[in-house]
């Protein structure tokens, strides 16, 4: 473990041995990363590994069956999802989930449901200037807007806590590459803004272009880890995920 | 038939229609961010009217003062049923909670008829509600004219609630997907609270209406209304609230009139007009008069 | 169910179907002597109490094909007991009260039936009843079915309060023949557990149950739900009419408020308490309901005890029961016997002779 710059235990998120799952199953086993401040880490693998299993742990919506889950120096595995979010992670779930029977801003509002108010309408513009698509279609039920807009509020809506680390569960997924391209160089931008990132992604390329370290997860545990640029030209990562063959 | 009569039989059911749209509410806003068939929304309603007697006759005290301690212990009765029967089963599947729910009921209704009885107690009318108007032929009642007022006032306030505030609209976020709300920093337990303090309270103030217009209670008073509202929370459309308020009307004006058309020998089928009308419309459309995903407005 | 299935050799198979043959028959001959002993040595009250704890036992296995095997959650139960009671006794009232207090066509006025045909025509119409007024329920999805169910009972008496020139009003219609007994009781019983033990095991009884389990997947299988479902509630509404009139044959009166929420609530109790979905749990469930019922009625009635007279306290077993109900639903929301069934596996350990 390690690849990264700093002392694990010191860094802002930092899973201890994770096994966790659903009824007797355990998807994890055993899974140990950790993520420093400011930084963009990516979790990839194939569809089923366990990936959105390690984001819905962390954020409490999953509980842990053995290990822990530490956001700077503290334990939060055992609280309840709302708390987690009163610590500063910010949580953009997989297939956007959106509140399809509020309108984009209504969603918003709720993405800021525990922050205090007063600066509300700086987070708003912040939002809106990220996505303009979304100040656009700012009144319409969200229900309504298309797969791209969608994943722009889910993400604008977590942004809207003003999150110290902001998990995203697929963010690419079923969007035009384009389109996704797009998202991408915005979580470029939030990045430089100050908010450290957890990816997971199913596409790897785009996935290891933007982050600054990579864990490839197969059947419940990491099986490679280290900085996305060396990962890139990892001859394994490279003929599994990459569809680049050895010759 | 004519039309001086319609009007005076529309007049004389706007406190039952009143009631009704309270009734049906409050069904629609627990289920809404529940799931729940709350079977026991009527027994809330009954005993916010049972404390409004106990306070007027016994206490004598004055009519706002029985509507807000009516309030209280309604609130309180839901808040009970919340923390100690529906939280432990929730997430056990929709047949436990409606059998939690129902038992619930008949607990509370026996539980009355076993300390007071099971007949009808008189509910002491104010005198200065009983005053009436006469606007050429058609006769109003103050009684009925200030429930129907109030009702409105009511119901216009909390649907800016719903509307406008945080509340409101974390209560939307979480009737429509739980998880996500809670994902999003949303304690879907104090949401779930303040949904029962809402519904309850305006049980409790549709249950002093009932005891105003009719002059008694009784324990088992609860039953019928209860169903009725929550009929009228299906045909307005789970969680909206507006849609639920004027099915409530339209259910109880429907039912007056009902029986107003028929012959007087078929005056005993009145409380079938609500399920005559819930199995038309039923069946032309099976999933309720409303859209697969919870919509609040 | 059986366990031993992965043995699936024919012999065997066949060995079993033979040994179940001859357990089944000593088990109905064990049941006669015992009830043939029952009906000669128990007094008055306590042989009252077996002959309720049969009619529970039809009841509850009937509410059981619907709202455990099929999953179509129905609380119109009792507006099938009040058609069935109500049609036996239409039928086997004496002419002399017909003709007094009723305003019968002729034919149903001179109309005099012995208990079979009377048994067999209260059933049909139960079936009829709960067909057609279910027709447009059966459209409707979870909640709205249960809701749509409710409106059977609350349909039901109020027809059967306003119809006076049938049902003579809320007074009821009384005086019918004493004929329910402990033998018709238990003859009916095992006729249903066979039924519903042949059909559940049959591939009719699977795809009811795969209905109830999981009506997605039960679709995608191409089960035709709606002709399962059918079939399920009009089994279910068969029965139950027939206990109505066993009941109304033993109370010998039958009224509006006979069968009322209160009753089916009861009959939900017993379902939910023995094991949703299981034939033994029901009995199981029907036996407990109904001692407790027992026990807490003259409790309710004002008893004695060391010498102070208690007063009455009408609604006592309700709320005990209510209470009881909740707590099942918290603490073992699947039942006593949950989906299983008692069988001999468990008597082994238990070496006793206690059997249903």
């Amino acid at each position: 473990m390690g690849n990264g710059k700093g002392n694990s235990r010191e860094s802002l998120l930092f899973l201890e041995n994770l096994e966790s799952g659903y009824a007797k199953v355990n998807v994890l086993q055993s899974i140990s990363l950790h993520v420093n401040q400011g930084e963009i880490v990516t979790l990839v693998g194939a569809n089923g590994v366990g990936k959105s299993t390690t984001i819905k742990t962390i954020m409490g919506i999953v509980k842990p069956q053995k290990g822990r889950v530490l956001f700077k120096g503290e334990d939060i595995s055992i609280l309840p999802p709302y708390k987690i979010v009163e610590k500063g992670i910010g949580y953009s779930p997989e297939g956007r989930d959106v509140f399809g029977n509020l309108s984009v801003y209504e969603n918003l509002r709720i993405g800021a449901y525990i922050t205090p108010k007063n600066d509300f309408d700086t987070r708003l513009e912040r939002v809106f200037t990220l996505f303009p698509r979304l100040a656009e279609r700012r009144e319409q039920e969200s229900s309504s807007l298309s797969g791209g807009e969608q994943q722009m509020l889910a993400i604008g809506r977590a942004l809207m806590q003003n999150p110290e680390l902001l998990l995203l569960d697929e963010p690419s997924l079923g969007l035009a590459p384009i389109i996704a391209e797009d998202i991408f160089e915005t979580l470029e931008d939030v990045n430089k803004e100050g908010t450290t990132v957890l990816l997971v992604e199913q596409n790897v390329n785009l996935a290891l272009q933007l982050s600054d370290r990579a864990y490839v997860m197969e059947k419940g545990k990491i099986v490679l880890s280290g900085a996305s640029k060396e990962m890139e030209n990892n001859d394994y990562v490279k003929e599994t995920y990459l569809g680049i063959s050895r010759n | 038939m004519s039309l001086t009569y319609i009007l005076q039989q529309i007049l004389n059911a706007l406190s039952l229609g009143s009631m009704l749209a309270l009734l049906a509410v409050g069904y629609t806003m627990i289920y809404g961010v529940l799931g729940l068939i709350n079977f026991a929304h009527g027994e809330v309603f009954m005993i916010g009217a049972f404390t409004a007697t106990f306070v007027l006759s016994l206490l004598g005290a004055p009519l706002w003062i029985a509507i807000i301690l009516a309030v209280v212990a309604s609130v309180l009765a839901g808040l009970l049923l919340e923390r100690f029967c529906y939280r432990p089963v929730r997430g056990s599947g929709d047949i436990t909670l409606f059998i939690t729910s129902l038992a619930a009921s008949i607990g509370i209704r026996s539980l009355f008829i076993l300390i007071y009885g099971s007949r009808s107690r008189p509910f002491p009318t104010p005198e200065y509600l009983q005053g009436i108007h006469f606007f050429g032929d058609i006769l109003v009642t103050d009684l009925n004219l200030i429930i129907f007022i109030f009702t409105a006032i009511l119901t216009i306030i909390l649907s800016l609630i719903i509307k406008n505030t945080d509340l409101g609209i974390a209560m939307r976020g979480v009737s429509y997907n739980k998880t996500t709300a809670e994902a999003m920093g949303i304690n879907s337990n104090s949401i779930i609270v303040a949904t029962f303090i809402i519904g309850s309270a305006l049980a409790a103030i549709a249950g002093v209406a009932w005891g105003l217009q009719y002059g008694n209670v009784r324990p088992s008073m609860g039953y019928l209304p209860g169903i009725s509202g929550f009929i009228a929370a299906v045909l307005g459309g789970i969680g909206n609230i507006t849609g639920a308020a004027i099915s409530g009307f339209i259910l109880g004006v429907g039912q007056v009139l009902f029986v107003a058309f028929l012959p007087s020998t078929f005056s005993g089928f009145r409380p079938l007009f609500v399920w005559l009308i819930l199995f038309i419309i039923l069946f032309i459309k099976p999933t309720g008069l409303f859209r697969t995903n919870i919509k609040w407005e | 169910m059986n366990t031993n299935t992965n043995t699936n050799n024919v012999n065997t198979n066949k060995s079993i179907l033979e040994n179940r043959k001859i357990m089944s028959i000593g088990g109905i001959l064990v049941l006669g002597l015992i009830l043939l002993f029952l009906e000669n040595n128990l007094s008055g009250y306590y042989h009252r109490l077996v002959l309720l704890f049969g009619i529970n036992v039809i009841l509850t296995l009937s509410l059981n094909i619907t709202n455990g095997y099929a999953g179509i959650f129905s609380l119109g139960h009792g507006g099938l007991m009040l058609a069935g009671g109500y049609a036996t006794a239409l039928v086997t009232l004496p002419v002399s009260f017909k003709a007094s207090a009723l305003n019968l066509p002729h034919w149903l006025e001179t109309m005099q039936l012995p208990f079979l045909p009377a048994m067999l025509i209260a059933g049909i119409t139960a079936t009829i009843i709960g067909f057609t007024i279910l027709l447009p329920a059966f459209r409707l999805k979870g909640h709205y079915f249960i809701l749509g169910s409710l409106g059977i009972n609350v349909i039901m008496i109020n027809i059967a309060e306003n119809v006076r020139a049938i049902t003579n009003g809320a007074t009821g219609l009384r005086g019918a023949p004493p004929y329910t007994n402990i033998w018709w009781i238990f003859a009916i019983v095992v006729i249903l557990v066979y039924l519903m033990w042949t059909l559940m095991t049959s591939k009719y009884g699977r795809a009811v149950q795969a209905i109830g389990k999981d009506e997605g997947l039960a679709q995608a299988l191409g089960v035709n739900l709606s002709k399962y479902k059918a079939f399920a509630f009009m089994f279910s509404s068969f029965f139950t009419g027939v206990g109505g009139a066993l009941w109304t044959h033993l109370i010998l009166t039958i009224s509006p408020s006979s069968f009322d929420l209160l009753v089916v609530f009861q009959i939900v109790m017993m379902m939910v308490v023995g094991g949703v979905a299981s034939i033994t749990g029901s009995i199981l469930g029907a036996a407990i309901i109904t001692a407790m019922l027992e026990i807490l009625q003259p409790i309710q009635e004002g008893m004695v005890l060391f010498g102070f007279k208690l007063p009455q306290m009408f609604g006592l077993s309700q709320v005990l029961l209510a209470l009881f109900l909740i707590l099942i639903m918290i603490y073992k929301p699947d039942g006593l016997m949950g989906e299983k069934e008692f069988s001999l596996k468990h008597l082994r350990f238990l070496s006793g002779n206690n059997r249903e």
